[in-house]
């Protein structure tokens, strides 16, 4: 279990600071994941979760800070590398090539022997469904089909870190669903992972932890509850629906004492007020009582989006 | 043989382009056709009664062919794999596998050429051929196409590591390759080093098929050359294979590289009589041209230790503004440029033979050699009226400060700052040697240009002026230059100052605490914490 003391540390960053010139891309993130660990990393476009994923895997310069795999310094040594795994958003390949001679091509790469690299790929290519694809060109393949194979040549060597950046992008609803038990199977068989995306909703599925960034920052980071209950505390957001448009609807709902964050739309109102079933019944006696004509009324659960919603991110232009 | 048969990056590209079954079907169809139309023209030759012209004709196409094979496609397939592979990121993909750096460039170049290898391999053989019916010496073919693959093969070293810098390194090779070919090789008579180094080039060149080149003195130190040259610039390949930020060329191997670059051009010179091509024995050279050629191209060669030396001092300033610890070393900067400069007066102590530098005194006018003392091999420094090596080392030296204070001043500034170095170079050196050319057309448009005037500001004014007799303006042209130093080095320290503060600044920026709620400790310390954090 993770949280044991004597647990090695998989993968281990500490004050990892990455610069573009004069732009700070990650300002001074540390974590540390163990055997089991998926840390779903979330946060705007251009908050620095590429750039912190390539640097874990030393694709990106360091400009302060270390990564240690294993508990081996990354910096310059090879044989670390065949512990990792990563797939960018974008997974590059060799388009003229089939399949499998590009995922026999990796397996050369790891330097695995020339049977391991065959039952290795006949495994991953049936794992991310693509054995009847095998021996088609991987410029004849979907975006989709592609990024599954990103996946596999990411999974082939058997890495005990993973790291993917946006890997259910391009993938259709079923490919996501398959895509998030191979993640939490995975994750159960004592892997590292950490995983970038926007799909939230996912996340909350097979995420052990979650870290949000921004602008190069890590301003959240730990377990799935934690990360809720650190947002939400004692408040909750309500969408109320509305029979018919009100006038000065938000100036009158505002009065409400402990109401925040309104949005007034047409016929739909959004704000923050206390937890609990009883906030929720005073909130609706309040509403009605200022003659808002409610047609429905709804406390929304503490999913990861609304906590991600609610972490008052700014967007990066 | 490890690099050719487990090499990951070999095998991927040698499927890339096919494969062996590719390879073989382009070969032999390529052999069908060059087989069929030599086949077709030498009986046309036969019942013409023409055979030997056409066999001599078919056996240069082939050498022709296979030069364009071995330079142009090769070279090119090497770049462009690599080049593709660092555009598409597919180079990530490889920096991630546990592969050495040297052993994935041997991959890309053994892959890229398999196929040029494989129609090489037919054209020495359909060569052979044409060699056997022509009664000419098979040996010297061979002899021939060793020399041209070791010479191909040190361009395949030298376009891996351009490819990893910029597309503008391929440009520049390929515009090389245009001069010495549109200067019909003249430009190998300027640069002895280059004459040094380019093997298929020297003496009778390997395209003159009556009496093809064999392998002599030259032919040994061009390829110990190539070779040296080639693993240094493997090396650096797979420096930037491993890290696309890191200097291709660190200090040591720029210098080691500016050594070789020193001894060919002094072997060069002290050759140049027995290596110039055949085709540019005639005529009356200026004995200086070769020996400012070599000195020039050994500043050019001196500017990558330079370069490199400016990029680390850059680079440890930056660490020091980030607060780190690093060593100070003021004086390298001073003995790298004694070695650059030592190096690059190294083709001074060459020797040129007599009747080269003046023929007229042991040929008749109808050009054959008349009878008396035979000519010597004397030091260059010997046909000076009043050489000045210690003038020639000073523009050395001032012009090499001047060029690593331009670097450390355009570097952290800019993107693409070697283009920019290089043209403010080009300008330093031939804008007032071209001044002087117009001035003297203009005032005695009859008489020689002398580069005596505004000439002297450019180093290689000073040498040439310094190599025969300098006159008294040389000292002030000199000081000009050293002026031009010292205002580089004062336009350096008042942007170190800017520079420090930038860094202070950023440092400043990043030492600043998270925003936000400190979720990272207290969320680790709460019981339910499965501790991603430390």
């Amino acid at each position: 279990m993770s949280g044991e003391t004597g647990t090695q540390s998989l993968l281990s960053i500490e004050s990892a600071s990455v610069s573009f010139g004069r732009l700070l891309a990650v300002r001074d993130v540390s974590l540390n994941l163990q055997p089991g660990n998926l840390l779903g990393l979330i946060g705007p476009n251009g908050a620095g979760k590429t750039t912190l994923m390539r640097a874990a895997v030393g694709l990106q310069t360091l400009q302060w800070g270390s990564v240690r795999i294993l508990d081996m310094p990354l910096n310059g040594n090879r044989d670390v590398l065949r512990h990792v795994g990563f797939t960018s958003d974008t997974p590059p390949m060799y388009e003229n090539l089939t399949v499998r001679s590009f995922l026999r091509f990796i397996g050369m790469g790891y330097e695995l022997s020339a049977s391991d690299i065959e039952e290795r790929i006949d495994f991953w290519l049936e794992k991310v469904w693509l054995t009847e694809k095998a021996n088609q060109k991987i410029k004849q393949l979907s975006r989709g089909m592609r990024q599954r194979v990103g996946i596999a040549r990411t999974l082939l060597p058997n890495p005990s870190v993973i790291l993917l950046d946006e890997p259910a992008a391009g993938l259709d609803p079923a490919g996501r669903a398959q895509f998030r038990q191979l993640l939490a199977s995975l994750r159960d068989q004592g892997k590292a992972l950490i995983v970038s995306s926007h799909i939230l909703s996912d996340m909350d599925e097979y995420c052990t932890h979650i870290g949000i960034m921004s602008s190069g920052r890590m301003i959240r980071l730990g377990t799935v509850a934690e990360i809720g209950q650190s947002v939400h505390e004692n408040r909750c957001r309500y969408t109320i629906l509305l029979a018919a448009p009100v006038a000065q609807l938000a100036a009158k709902v505002e009065k409400i004492s402990n109401v925040s964050s309104v949005v007034a739309e047409n016929d739909r109102l959004m704000l923050e007020y206390d937890v609990g079933r009883e906030a929720a019944a005073g909130l609706l006696a309040k509403l009605v009582g200022l003659g808002i004509p409610v047609a429905g009324f709804s406390a929304n659960a503490a999913s990861l989006e609304e906590t991600y919603l609610r972490s008052q991110i700014r967007q990066v232009d | 043989m490890a690099v050719y048969v487990d090499n990951a990056i070999y095998w991927a590209q040698m499927r890339i382009r096919g494969g062996w079954k590719s390879a073989l079907v382009v070969s032999l169809g390529y052999a069908g056709v060059a087989g069929f139309l030599i086949t077709l023209f030498y009986q046309l030759a036969i019942y013409s009664g023409d055979k030997r012209r056409v066999l001599g004709a078919a056996s240069s196409l082939v050498l022709v062919a296979q030069v364009f094979l071995m330079l142009v496609l090769g070279g090119m397939s090497v770049a462009g794999s690599i080049r593709r592979d660092v555009t598409s990121l597919q180079i990530e993909s490889h920096r991630l596998m546990p592969l050495s750096p040297v052993q994935a460039i041997a991959g890309y170049i053994a892959g890229a050429t398999l196929q040029v290898l494989t129609l090489f391999v037919v054209n020495l053989l359909l060569g052979a051929v044409l060699i056997l019916l022509l009664d000419n010496s098979i040996a010297d073919w061979l002899a021939v196409n060793a020399i041209l693959l070791l010479f191909s093969m040190s361009i395949w070293a030298a376009m891996s590591m351009a490819a990893f810098i910029s597309r503008a390194m391929f440009g520049l090779f390929l515009g090389l390759c245009g001069v010495i070919t549109f200067s019909g090789g003249m430009v190998l008579l300027l640069v002895p080093g280059l004459l040094a180094f380019c093997s298929p080039m020297q003496d009778r060149t390997i395209f003159q098929s009556t009496s093809f080149s064999r392998i002599n003195e030259g032919t040994v130190v061009a390829a110990v050359a190539q070779v040296l040259l080639g693993i240094l610039w493997i090396r650096s390949a797979a420096r930037k294979y491993a890290d696309g930020n890191a200097q291709s060329m660190t200090v040591v191997p720029a210098l080691a590289m500016l050594g070789i670059w020193a001894g060919l051009s002094w072997f060069g010179i002290t050759e140049y009589s027995h290596m110039r091509p055949s085709s540019f024995r005639a005529g009356q050279i200026d004995w200086r041209v070769p020996v400012v050629g070599a000195i020039a191209s050994c500043l050019a060669v001196a500017l990558l230790s330079l370069g490199a030396l400016a990029w680390s001092n850059i680079s440890r300033e930056e660490k020091r503004g980030d607060g780190r610890k690093v060593r100070g070393r003021p004086w390298a900067l001073w003995i790298c440029v004694a070695i650059c400069v030592l190096f690059s007066i190294v083709p001074l102590s060459g020797r040129m033979n007599e009747f080269d530098v003046y023929p007229a005194r042991f040929t008749n006018p109808f050009g054959y050699k008349v009878a008396g003392p035979k000519p010597r091999d004397l030091p260059v420094l010997h046909y000076g009226t009043r050489p000045s090596v210690a003038m020639i080392a000073c523009a050395c030296a001032i012009f090499l400060v001047n060029a690593y204070l331009l670097m450390r001043l355009i570097y952290p500034r800019m993107r693409r700052a070697n283009a920019l170095v290089f043209f403010i170079i080009a300008g330093i050196w031939f804008a007032p040697l071209g001044a002087d050319l117009i001035y003297y057309n203009m005032q005695t448009p009859e008489v020689t240009p002398h580069m005596d005037r505004i000439a002297l500001l450019s180093p290689l004014g000073t040498i040439i002026q310094a190599l025969d007799k300098p006159v008294d303006r040389t000292w002030r042209g000199l000081s000009g230059q050293g002026m031009f130093a010292a205002f580089l080095a004062v336009l350096y320290f008042i942007s170190q100052a800017q520079l420090r503060r930038d860094l202070i600044h950023r440092r400043g920026s990043t030492a600043a605490p998270p925003q936000g709620p400190p979720a990272f400790q207290s969320i680790a310390d709460s019981a339910e914490a499965k501790p991603v954090a430390s």
